[in-house]
């Protein structure tokens, strides 16, 4: 019955409009998904004109992802888009809005309940058949390419043996089976999580300032015209045409206030995590942050990583994702002068900040950044002097505890340290951005392997 | 006419007590901006914008009565009065000039704060139509306040009470007037209307005071 439904899960649909794009799609891993976890989507847009420029939109409960699209040629093309919602139905909704009549497309879902487990089986092609056990089934060349992807999943299976994978497979499946072993050891809710980045009331730091140096430049000009007027004598007309010209220039000034200068960058006020995935190069990014844009018209934020989200939270608890043209997340909008928008961001990148080489009694934490850490604090389970601050390449000896010939377990992080460099920097096209916050940075011991899977 | 008009507002211009208010209202209007710029708690009904055309307008409402008060010339009597057997002008030309003058000032005095506006504006995101609809109510308000303050210390003969009684009428104006463009245009009415019927009781009251000095 499982198979059967997981099967209606992968149909795809298609739909064509009347004249242009045409589009198909599949949801979940196998079909099916669970409430409040990564969700992949892949949508393929075949497209006949000579030029489509658009957006894709996939809508699931209260989650919307919106990725740019433009066609400069014919052709097809699949994009692989990841949702989650708590408001989980049994259908979503792919659209693609475009300078002609919209197409809508809707994809069945199955949604494994948080209570059920979740079996995927690794089958060579869709046609070929799986075990009773499986709760979906996929064939390998559908896995997805992101860790994100099996966030549902309990255990992958290979009833009819392993196949071979693309690289970027391997390796979102090892992640996977890493981050499910540390999970099921506690190690990741031992984590601190990022928090809300706070900031005062009122206009931003920087837009305060330039106010500021605005308003003393219109004050100076109206004390020079008030000096002038009432000390010296002047023709009649130069009151008046003085008022006009400081006025003028006021305004200018004014108009001028996150345009030019250090007050035109976007400043992001952030609180981040950075949790290394044990025995690859990759690191899981959790963000919390408040951008703050110094200027009124359109801005767009950009995060540097494919494998990667942007949310925003908008009213009703609606969540809104948006991706440009080349897949890249994008907080993008018209803002005011000014104005602060929180959102949160979520990205799989690549580069160890720290590794963790395990010696059996002994562990070596070595720091691969650039840049200095600070507060690097140990795990219950090691022992060693961690220093105040930990500069590029430095090296912390550290020792599992022993009592009584046996060594005790390290949980949590084996080290947690701390930088003001941010993971990974947003970017804008036309203006600078600034990172302000914190970084802490969590590497853990690679989990023994030889605890399988339940 | 036109020499009258000017006459006040250069006189006006060269008084230090002018730029003071001048300096005075910007200056508040910039420590506005800065604290409540995005603003004030519990007052969010409103957007900032409006919060600070309402901040703008109670700024008219408190200094230029004041500087009105101050830098007209119809609280001395006995100069009016020699201005007009001097100049030969009718009382009423005079009364007149100088309304249309404390006038101009104010909206001169209430238009110093453009740039401020400017950047409220930004803040707000709010409509161009907004910004001009705001500034266009200000100088109203302005304009309403000069010429009853000017017409108070007239008839009061008192520059302090001509500035309270003046404040206060200007207040009550300000505040019975709906907002919108309906209470912009009536408030400018009302100060032209004022101004017109101070130039002609001017015209009643000191035409035979002026032949009788003479």
């Amino acid at each position: 019955m499982r198979t059967v439904s997981a099967a209606l899960g992968m149909v795809v649909l298609v739909a064509t409009a009347s004249a242009g794009a045409s589009l198909t799609a599949t949801a979940g891993v196998g079909g099916a998904a669970r409430p409040g976890r990564w969700t992949p989507v892949t949508v393929s847009v075949a497209n006949p004109d000579p030029r489509l420029s658009g957006h894709l939109v996939v809508t699931w409960g209260d989650a919307v992802v919106r990725r740019r699209l433009i066609f400069d040629s014919p052709g097809t093309r699949q994009i692989e888009f990841y949702l989650r919602t708590s408001d989980a139905a049994d259908r979503l909704q792919v659209r693609l809005e475009g300078s002609g009549t919209p197409i809508e497309i809707a994809v069945p879902i199955r949604i494994v309940r948080d209570d059920e487990r979740f079996d995927l089986c690794v089958i060579d092609d869709a046609s070929a058949g799986s075990s009773a056990s499986c709760t979906a089934s996929v064939p390998a060349p559908a896995l997805p390419a992101s860790v994100r992807g099996y966030e549902a999943v309990d255990q992958v299976l290979w009833p009819l043996g392993r196949s071979r994978l693309r690289p970027d497979q391997s390796s979102a499946l090892r992640q996977f089976e890493t981050l499910k072993r540390l999970n099921q050891r506690g190690d990741l809710s031992l984590t601190p999580q990022p928090a809300r980045p706070t900031v005062g009331r009122g206009l931003p730091t920087s837009t305060g300032r330039a106010v500021l140096g605005a308003a003393a430049l219109y004050l100076s000009l109206l004390c020079f015209l008030a000096w002038t007027c009432t000390r010296r004598a002047r023709p009649a007309a130069w009151a008046a045409i003085g008022i006009a010209a400081a006025v003028a220039a006021g305004s200018a000034a004014s108009l001028a206030v996150g345009r030019v200068g250090p007050a035109r960058a976007v400043t992001v006020h952030h609180q981040s995590v950075l949790q290394q995935i044990p025995g690859s190069d990759a690191a899981l990014l959790s963000m919390r942050a408040i951008a703050e844009f110094p200027v009124r018209g359109t801005t767009a934020l950009r995060l540097p990583a494919v494998d990667g989200v942007i949310e925003q939270s908008l009213s009703r608890g609606r969540a809104v994702e948006e991706l440009d043209a080349d897949g890249f997340p994008t907080l993008d909008g018209e803002f005011s002068l000014g104005a602060r928008r929180a959102f949160g961001a979520e990205a799989v990148i690549s580069g160890a900040v720290l590794t963790v080489d395990d010696r059996g009694t002994s562990v070596r934490i070595t720091n691969r950044s650039p840049y200095a850490l600070d507060g690097c604090q140990l795990a219950n389970g090691l022992r060693g002097a961690a220093p105040e601050v930990l500069p590029p390449g430095g090296v912390i000896e550290a020792a599992r505890i022993a009592d009584d010939d046996t060594t005790s377990e390290v949980l949590g992080p084996a080290v947690l340290c701390t930088t003001t460099q941010p993971a990974i920097a947003l970017t804008e096209t036309h203006r600078p951005v600034i990172m302000q916050g914190t970084t802490i940075v969590a590497a853990y011991m690679t989990p023994p392997t030889s605890e399988a899977l339940p | 006419m036109r020499a009258l008009v000017w006459r006040q507002v250069l006189g006006a211009a060269r008084l230090p007590v002018v730029w003071g208010a001048v300096l005075f209202h910007v200056a508040a209007l910039v420590a506005f901006l800065l604290v409540w710029g995005t603003g004030i708690p519990l007052a969010d009904a409103r957007s900032p914008f409006e919060q600070f055309a309402s901040a703008q307008s109670a700024l008219v409402l408190l200094v230029l009565p004041w500087v009105v008060a101050r830098c007209t010339t119809v609280a001395d009597r006995d100069a009016f009065l020699r201005l007009a057997v001097r100049s030969t002008d009718r009382p009423a030309m005079l009364m007149l000039g100088a309304g249309a003058g404390v006038a101009l000032l104010a909206i001169a005095v209430a238009a110093t704060g453009l740039p401020l506006a400017l950047l409220s504006h930004q803040i707000s995101d709010a409509p161009a139509l907004q910004l001009m609809a705001a500034q266009m109510r200000t100088a109203a308000v302005a304009a309403c306040a000069a010429t009853l303050t000017l017409v108070a210390v007239s008839a009061s003969g008192s520059r302090l009470a001509g500035w309270v009684m003046g404040a206060a009428a200007a207040t009550v104006m300000v505040w019975l007037v709906p907002a919108g463009a309906r209470g912009t245009v009536l408030l400018s009415l009302f100060a032209a209307v004022v101004t017109v019927a101070a130039a002609q009781h001017a015209q009643r009251f000191w035409q035979y005071r002026a032949e009788y000095r003479a």
